[in-house]
């Protein structure tokens, strides 16, 4: 059944590689992706929260001669991953509806081709097979910014190509020290994650490889000071490729960290959990003190993308339940959110041809749809309680404190300076006398989407329960292990 | 799910018709919004009735309505605890929120945001129901933030003016500054009770060190002081009546700032076994004093009632700070209702003056409008504390309270606000409704009295300034089954010389404001142009300058001056980093690049020399 889902999308570049017409093949992409959300859906129904574990796991030999396995398959953390990959690339096809108007075939031929390496991120059990999904989701996203996005496109798509590929080398050495050590030791050289993440390497080789695998995450996350061709990257990108950038990519380095990092190297992990809470919470107050003085809409939403992910890192770090869980949770809602925001700087720009704040203004008096939604998804951002937002950060914070109590003073400073930028630039954008003559408010296209995504970070906001259980079972047992 | 569950939910179905009428432009749903505003208040209005009825035979009603939170230890859902404490909530904020709905209908009838605006009013009137129910510290803090929201939008509700969208963020954030505080402390909570539910945590309070209770009290009154707008965090409160007035109305009196008393008086337990409930009483007289003073300087109607509302809340923080939680809680079950009617009235006024707020510029109002005249001057009497108006009673406990517990510093400072109170209050009426008329009659449209619809609210709430006081004793009866008074018992003689003193002040007030505003005997000019008080007058005038102050360190210094050093620092060291390696590898390539000539001659120029260097090492090694 996973094997379906990561295979449909690829499925789908190909029936939009062979189609005739360039206005079909958004409703193939459409199709394709929706119908992949769907198949995710069933098995968020069908997976068993009381036997937990990993589950649907298909199985295939490759090459057998280097013990490396097709095997895919779920727990608790892949599949609210994997919902999330599925439903913020079912949201990144409206995105692209009217944006897109060159070379529509190659556009949606790569964003499927990007759906299934994202897919394959989060459900691979095999190393090998993990990092060419990892490494394979760099191409279609690069040509994704270096082909469509704006002035400054071939900057920044390489920016972000060659950064996170140099970061990406050492988790390739980390692995294969790792494998090698696993095979000395045990006599059974194998790529599989299950076996490898049983074993526990002696203490200094912990540390040499959690750094090394700590660059390739932490640049793909961003863990400051990594995180410079963000904002470049984000800019640059056309809309979807910021929805599918913010929406997913970002949660690839914390997948990474609490899939691979956490239970390889628990020792080394807890060890230097001390310097990853003095990243998160510079990431937290920092950026957004940066963002609130960034003249590019864009801009501000992507640095609010390097501050949320900081409680994600202090809550990943904390060691505690309540702060993964909650870092689990922010992943998601974080997904919802920024994915939500970049769609309404993307539906602006389309119309008003400029991203700058200053030659915005009193949108609110034209489009009432377009600025209750954008008021929903700003209170979000700042972690209102009702939005799924406020679970993670509460969560986080909790998990902060009671992981070191100056860790929580600290971070929760966000809950001031998020608000900060986040209002300024709604008042900029939305308040005071407008400055344009007309403003179309959201058609229904465009409405459908925000508003599904509005009713999910609601939902959740009321019921994490919802997405939650799938992650109890997981928590319990991997800080059972540690 | 319960009664407690609709009187709640009721308003939120207000607020989701009247918004999807707003959202969908749906033409029917406007001019009918407030129907919906009423219908739902007015029934939670009744049900609050009731639950007070069955909460005075002695029940306390808990309900369960579903799980919110679960992680790990931590559970935490949404329901409903009513006790008395609840119970008087409920219906206050039902009270006045239903009157403040039927004064909008004409208030607001022609405006073009009337449905958006009924919308806002039934948001703000669910999140401070669901505040109040709360069981437990998630769910308190939920109403507390979806108030907070509430009176962003409402405050920036005419948000084309750069002023209401400015003052609306600075309400947030000055919120969010309490409330980061206020958010550590039920982290602190859970982390020391291993739970958030009121009932558990107080019936462990006792058992956890006064140095512990005494930190997670001060971050709760963090958020306390920035909800109630205490000092230093007041300033967001008098910019706050940039929005519509039925709005200044609803956060100055029953909801929004009543919050954080209420919060406070709700976890009496943690603050009574802390260290910290003197900075409780010290901030509120601080408020209570300083916020008096600055009133006696302002022109703007709304701004003189703004700031009496700053000092009232000093009043009950003082009650809180000295223990007695039920005199704060009486206080604030009076001064919903006459605060409310002051600024419904101020309402009427302005809406008489064809919008005009300034107090230079009216005068002998009376003649023009009688009932909202009457209204206004029985509130004012209640404010000011003289007798037998709901105020005075009220007041009055507190101030003795004070004395009889030994605070001897708060009581002259509580008693020197009650005379400036009546001071500040005297100069309003007097230079609104009394004298000469200082504005051209021809120019005023509108100088008449309001609509019933918009008189009738204050007939109802004119009742209850008068008559509420008298109350006091079953009101502390009944509070005490929640919440304790720590109140030492003085002599009926000590306590009645305690009440002459107070009430003379007041009327000495009143008549020092008749002298100068209305018998005009001396000219107020004597104070604000003497070489010797003009420094204090402007002191006063300027706001003690705490705008200036914050604006200058915590915006344009910390926020904004640090964010630009930030940005440069992002986009010229780290970045600059990131490029520079990127730039000396390519450098690297260029250099080396160089020797890769394709000159066969030169390749075996390379080879000789490694030869011979390597000979050369082996020789000396």
């Amino acid at each position: 059944m996973v094997s379906v889902i990561l295979l449909l999308p690829l499925l789908g570049a190909l029936l939009v590689t062979f189609c005739r017409s360039e206005e079909r093949v958004k409703w193939i992409a459409l199709l394709t992706t929706g119908l992949t959300f769907l198949l995710s859906l069933y098995i968020l129904f069908n997976y068993n929260i009381s036997k937990g574990g990993f589950q649907f796991i298909d199985y295939g030999s490759w090459l057998p001669s280097f013990s490396i396995k097709y095997k895919v398959g779920v727990d608790g953390l892949s599949l609210i991953m994997l919902i999330m990959t599925t439903l913020i690339s079912f949201i990144a096809v409206p995105s692209a509806w009217n944006y897109i108007e060159q070379r529509k075939k190659l556009f949606y031929g790569l964003l499927l081709l990007l759906e299934t390496a994202m897919i394959g991120v989060f459900v691979s059990l095999d190393l090998l097979l993990f990092y060419i999904f990892w490494e394979a989701m760099l191409i279609p996203m690069s040509l994704i910014i270096g082909v469509w996005g704006g002035e400054r496109r071939i900057y920044s798509a390489l920016k972000f190509f060659i950064y996170t590929f140099a970061g990406s080398i050492f988790l390739l050495v980390g692995m294969i020290v790792l494998v090698i050590v696993y095979g000395s030791v045990t006599g059974n050289f194998t790529f599989d994650l299950i076996q490898l993440s049983q074993f526990r390497l002696p203490m200094e080789l912990q540390k040499w490889l959690f750094w090394a695998f700590f660059i390739a995450f932490a640049v793909k996350v961003p863990v400051f000071p990594f995180h410079t061709w963000l904002p470049d990257a984000h800019v640059e990108a056309p809309t979807p490729g910021s929805v599918i950038l913010a929406g997913v990519l970002l949660k690839m380095g914390t997948y990474g960290f609490i899939r691979f990092s956490l239970p390889f190297f628990p020792d080394a992990y807890k060890l230097y959990a001390p310097v990853i809470f003095i990243l998160g919470i510079v990431a937290v107050i920092y950026t957004a003190l940066v963002a609130l003085v960034q003249e590019d809409v864009k801009k501000i939403v992507a640095y609010s993308s390097v501050s949320h992910m900081g409680f994600v890192m202090i809550g990943l770090f904390s060691l505690n339940v309540q702060g993964i869980e909650g870092a689990i949770f922010q992943m998601l809602n974080h997904g919802l959110v920024s994915a939500a925001l970049f769609f309404i700087v993307g539906a602006i720009y389309e119309r008003l041809h400029t991203r700058k704040v200053e030659k915005m203004g009193g949108i609110a008096s034209f489009a009432p749809k377009l600025a209750t939604l954008g008021m929903l998804f700003t209170m979000a951002s700042v972690g209102l309680p009702g939005t799924s937002s406020f679970i993670g950060e509460f969560l986080t914070i909790l998990g902060g404190y009671r992981a070191a109590h100056w860790v929580g003073y600290l971070m929760a400073l966000g809950v001031i300076f998020g608000a900060a930028y986040m209002l300024y630039m709604y008042r900029n954008v939305f308040f005071l006398e407008p400055k344009v003559l007309s403003f179309r408010d959201l058609d229904l296209r465009e409405f459908l989407a925000l508003g599904f995504l509005a009713v999910l970070v609601v939902w959740w906001g009321f019921n994490p329960e919802f997405i939650m259980k799938f992650v109890h079972g997981y928590t319990a047992s991997l800080l059972g292990g540690v | 799910m319960g009664v407690g569950f609709l009187i709640a939910v009721l308003p939120l179905v207000s607020f989701l018709l009247a918004g999807f009428g707003v959202l969908f432009g749906w033409k029917s749903f406007k001019r009918r919004s407030h129907y919906f505003g009423l219908v739902t208040v007015g029934t939670s209005l009744f049900l609050s009735f009731y639950v007070l009825f069955k909460v005075t035979k002695g029940v306390v009603l808990t309900e369960e309505w579903f799980n919110w939170v679960i992680s790990g230890g931590l559970s935490a859902s949404f329901g409903a605890y009513i006790d008395s404490l609840t119970a008087i909530m409920l219906v206050v904020v039902t009270f006045v929120s239903f009157f403040v709905h039927m004064y909008s209908i004409g208030y607001m009838h022609e405006d073009p945001g009337y449905d958006r605006f009924f919308a806002y009013l039934g948001l703000f009137t669910f999140s401070m129901l669901v505040l109040v129910l709360s069981p437990n510290f998630l769910q308190l803090f939920f109403g507390w933030e979806a108030v907070g929201l509430s009176s962003y939008l409402l405050i920036g509700f005419w948000f084309k003016r750069k002023r209401a969208a400015d003052a609306a963020i600075k309400a947030f954030i000055m919120n969010r500054i309490g409330d980061f505080l206020f958010i550590l402390g039920v982290v602190a909570v859970f982390w020391v009770f291993g739970s958030l539910d009121f009932h558990k945590v107080f019936s462990q309070a006792g058992a956890v060190s006064a140095a512990t209770l005494s930190l997670i009290s001060f971050l709760l009154l963090g958020g306390a002081v920035g909800k109630s707008a205490q000092f230093p965090l007041h300033t967001w409160l008098p910019d706050a009546m940039e929005g519509p007035t039925p709005i200044s109305a609803l956060i100055h009196a029953a909801t929004m700032v009543a919050a954080g008393v209420f919060m406070v008086a709700r976890c009496s337990p943690i603050f009574d076994g802390g260290y910290i409930l003197p900075i409780v009483g010290a901030i509120g007289v601080i408020t209570a004093f300083g916020a008096a003073t600055v009133g006696l300087t302002q022109f703007d109607i709304k701004r003189v009632l703004a700031y009496s509302t700053l000092s009232q809340l000093g009043y009950m923080f003082a009650a809180l700070g000295i223990g007695a939680y039920v005199y704060a809680m009486f206080h604030l079950f009076t001064h919903a209702f006459f605060k409310a009617l002051l600024f419904l009235g101020s309402g009427n006024v302005i809406h008489a003056m064809s919008g005009e707020q300034d107090i230079r510029k009216m005068g002998g109002l009376y003649k023009y409008m009688k009932i909202t005249a009457a209204c206004f001057i029985i509130g004012t009497l209640a404010l000011v504390g003289i007798p037998p108006f709901a105020g005075f009673f009220s007041k009055d406990k507190i101030i003795s309270a004070a004395y009889a517990n030994g605070h001897l510093v708060f009581w002259f400072f509580l008693v020197g606000g009650a005379l400036l109170t009546a001071l500040y209050m005297g100069r309003l009426v007097f230079m609104v409704f009394f004298g000469e008329e200082r504005f051209d009659t021809r120019e005023m449209k509108h100088l008449h009295e309001s609509p019933a619809v918009m008189t009738v609210p204050l007939i109802f709430l004119a009742v209850p300034s008068i008559f509420a006081g008298f109350l006091g004793g079953w009101f502390e009866e009944f509070l005490k089954s929640s919440i304790p008074n720590h109140v030492r018992e003085i002599s009926h003689s000590a306590e009645l010389l305690l009440i002459t003193i107070t009430v003379s002040l007041a009327l000495l007030g009143l008549l020092i404001a008749a002298v100068i505003y209305y018998w005009k005997k001396i000219s107020p000019e004597v104070f604000t142009e003497s070489p010797v008080l003009r420094p204090i007058y402007l002191l006063l005038y300027n706001k003690y300058y705490f705008d200036e102050i914050y604006n200058f360190v915590f915006v344009r210094g910390v926020a904004f001056g640090l964010g630009r050093i930030y940005a440069f620092f992002d986009k010229y060291v780290i970045d600059g980093i990131v490029n520079g390696v990127a730039y000396f590898t390519s450098w690297c390539g260029e250099v080396l690049r160089l020797t890769q000539t394709g000159v066969v001659n030169n390749y075996v120029a390379y080879f000789g020399i490694g030869v011979v260097t390597v000979i050369l090492l082996l020789l000396l090694v």
